[in-house]
């Protein structure tokens, strides 16, 4: 297959875009002004060699208290954004140009075209995601004069790796409209709207399915708690369904060693698993999110596995004919 | 005997209901520059597209050399190059950028490669546009560009849809040129769709007319023509008598009727004949003329406004 002058050619058309420097300039101006806003009520004094984990990878996930847009709620805004920008017109734009036809008419398979457009997208999402973590990153230890220990070292890479699997799920929702999609603007406007209804409305459709579903209208002045347990949990379910509610769940755990796991029980009210108030280790926070993480990355590959074998698929006539 | 570069045996494509191709038969022999012949929906896209193994026929087959394009049709890519209406060629990259993409593509090694760039942008006469964007490019050179781009695999066969369609008649004919100098020095096959009738008839050794998905008349240019002679005749006065003496004559296809011309269409040449008969009726002949031309032959298969 010859895949590698296609990725180059990708590449280079995404880095020479206008696009790409707006792009990860919106990525690395939001980090970095909430860095700069976040450390000065975040750091206010000398702080414990034990509790500068915490603070620093507060500086990413800000604090309640600042009310502070922070760096993670940046990713998840505008990643969306990104991941669409960079794949929204990639087939349908070649399509209604002429060099798909072109491009076809060499001696290559189709999975090399498909497959060099995804690469160099993931090769530049990397690129933006690390880049921009790493920038912001060292801008916070410059501006809180000290640096995440090993363990909070890991917990940024692991942020940056489901930040990179969370833009890279929207661009495989931008790429797959752009094959389904004979016109750019349907193909944007399209992922778009799936991304407004994930931001906005899944959380008035889950709150809809969720009372239904637990009969809260049925109950007079009050619901038995077995009715708002099912609530809770219909609710938790349809929301999953977002990729930015499984994002924030993600990063926010992996980022906030200190957040406790409260379990709803049925029968006696919400309860703490574990009295002991330590910050969860490493393992413990991967575990705990592994559930929205992996439901991120089959996502991501059921998508893309779809836009691929629907390019396979298609029929590439010139537009004119 | 001339190979046979091109060949396709009742080859058909249907979308639903409607049929793209039907039962398509052809042969296009080794260095022949061969026009398919027809209006827009006629297929001959659709034809292109079967042949470079991009669109799935729904039943019949096709050759390119020797390779069966339904089989392999990687290996009958190797062997066409294929310049499409719109050459797709990337605005934003320069000429020399293009075609060393397209060389990368079809694995033509990097020593050779610059020095086949030169020498095919010497040949589209593009020599001093290879390090300019080609966004900046006239029609007409995108088009000898697209050229350049579809021969730098070394094909057998070219194949281009419309190539000279929106480019203005000096560039038409460059890009004419060049193809038969392509066809008749390099013995690279040319099959080329065109709707344009005087360029069909001045460059294609062979045409083969399509409506509607099928072929309707195949050949060389001067057997079809010979096939239809119109003879028009001016008249004083026109009138039932001598429309059904005409008719009578041996060879005669079709008279009709144009205010005070008859327009003849016959098997062969009966001028004479034609002029005998109005004198007998006593009809004075203004004039007599013979036209065999392609665009006759066309006609004869299409509504007059489309080719106007």
């Amino acid at each position: 297959m010859r895949i590698t002058p296609i990725i180059r050619k990708e590449v280079a058309d995404h880095l020479s875009s206008r696009r790409f420097p707006l792009l990860i300039a919106l990525v690395l101006l939001s980090g970095l002004a909430t860095s700069y806003l976040g450390v000065q009520s975040i750091v206010k004094g000398p702080i414990k060699e034990t509790e500068q984990t915490i603070a620093f990878l507060r500086l990413l996930t800000g604090s309640e208290e600042t009310q502070i847009p922070s760096y993670v709620y940046f990713i998840g805004l505008f990643g969306p954004i990104v991941g669409i920008a960079l794949s929204f017109d990639s087939v349908n734009r070649e399509v209604s140009s002429g060099s798909m036809l072109k491009l076809l008419s060499n001696p290559i398979y189709r999975d090399s075209i498909i497959l060099g457009k995804i690469i160099a997208g993931i090769l530049i999402i990397l690129l933006i995601v690390f880049s921009s973590t790493g920038i912001v990153t060292g801008f916070n230890i410059l501006l809180a004069g000290f640096g995440p220990t090993i363990e909070g070292t890991f917990r940024i890479i692991y942020f940056a790796i489901a930040s990179f699997l969370y833009i890279a799920l929207w661009f495989s929702i931008g790429l797959l409209f752009s094959i389904v999609f004979r016109r750019t603007t349907t193909s944007a406007l399209a992922s778009l709207a799936v991304w407004v209804f994930f931001s906005i409305f899944i959380y008035l459709v889950a709150d809809i399915i969720a009372t239904e579903v637990a009969g809260l209208r049925y109950y007079f002045p009050e619901p038995p708690t077995s009715a708002k347990w099912l609530y809770y949990v219909t609710y938790d379910a349809v929301i999953r369904f977002s990729p930015q509610t499984l994002y924030s769940e993600v990063a926010g755990y992996i980022l906030s060693p200190e957040i406790l796991v409260i379990y709803f029980n049925p029968y006696g009210g919400f309860y703490l698993p574990s009295l002991k108030l330590r910050p969860l280790s490493l393992d413990e926070s991967l575990s705990l999110v592994w559930p929205s993480f992996s439901t991120l990355i089959a996502s991501f590959v059921i998508i893309l596995t779809l836009s691929i074998l629907i390019f396979l698929k298609m029929e590439v006539r010139p537009s004119w004919a | 005997m001339k190979r046979v570069m091109i060949k396709t045996v009742n080859l058909t494509k249907k979308y639903g209901d409607f049929t793209a191709v039907k039962d398509l038969n052809l042969e296009v022999y080794e260095g022949e520059f061969f026009c398919l012949l027809g209006p827009n929906g006629a297929g001959k896209t659709t034809t292109f597209l079967m042949l470079l193994g991009l669109t799935r026929p729904t039943y019949g087959s096709a050759w390119i050399e020797d390779c069966d394009i339904i089989r392999n049709p990687l290996e009958a890519r190797k062997r066409v190059g294929f310049v499409p209406e719109v050459p797709g060629l990337y605005d934003d990259l320069t000429a020399r950028e293009n075609l060393t993409f397209t060389a990368e593509l079809n694995g033509v090694p990097k020593s050779v490669r610059e020095k086949k760039i030169k020498d095919l942008l010497d040949k589209v006469d593009l020599k001093g546009w290879a390090d300019v964007k080609v966004g900046k490019f006239s029609r007409g050179m995108k088009q000898r560009l697209a050229i350049a781009d579809a021969l730098i695999k070394e094909p057998k066969v070219l194949m281009l849809d419309e190539p000279t369609a929106g480019i203005d008649p000096k560039g038409s004919e460059e890009i004419l040129s060049l193809l038969e100098n392509l066809s008749r020095k390099e013995g690279i096959t040319i099959l080329m769709s065109s709707h344009l009738l005087h360029h069909v008839e001045k460059y294609g050794d062979r045409i083969a007319i399509m409506k509607k998905g099928e072929i309707v008349a195949t050949g060389s240019i001067s057997s079809l023509v010979k096939e239809e002679n119109i003879v028009e005749i001016d008249l004083e006065g026109v009138d039932e008598a001598l429309i059904s003496e005409l008719n009578r004559l041996d060879g005669v296809k079709e008279v009709e009727r144009r205010g005070n011309k008859l327009i003849i269409v016959a098997q062969r040449d009966i001028r004479r004949e034609v002029f005998d008969v109005a004198s007998k009726i006593g009809k004075k002949v203004i004039s007599v003329k013979l036209t065999q031309s392609l665009e006759r032959i066309y006609a004869k298969y299409f509504r007059e406004e489309e080719i106007r």
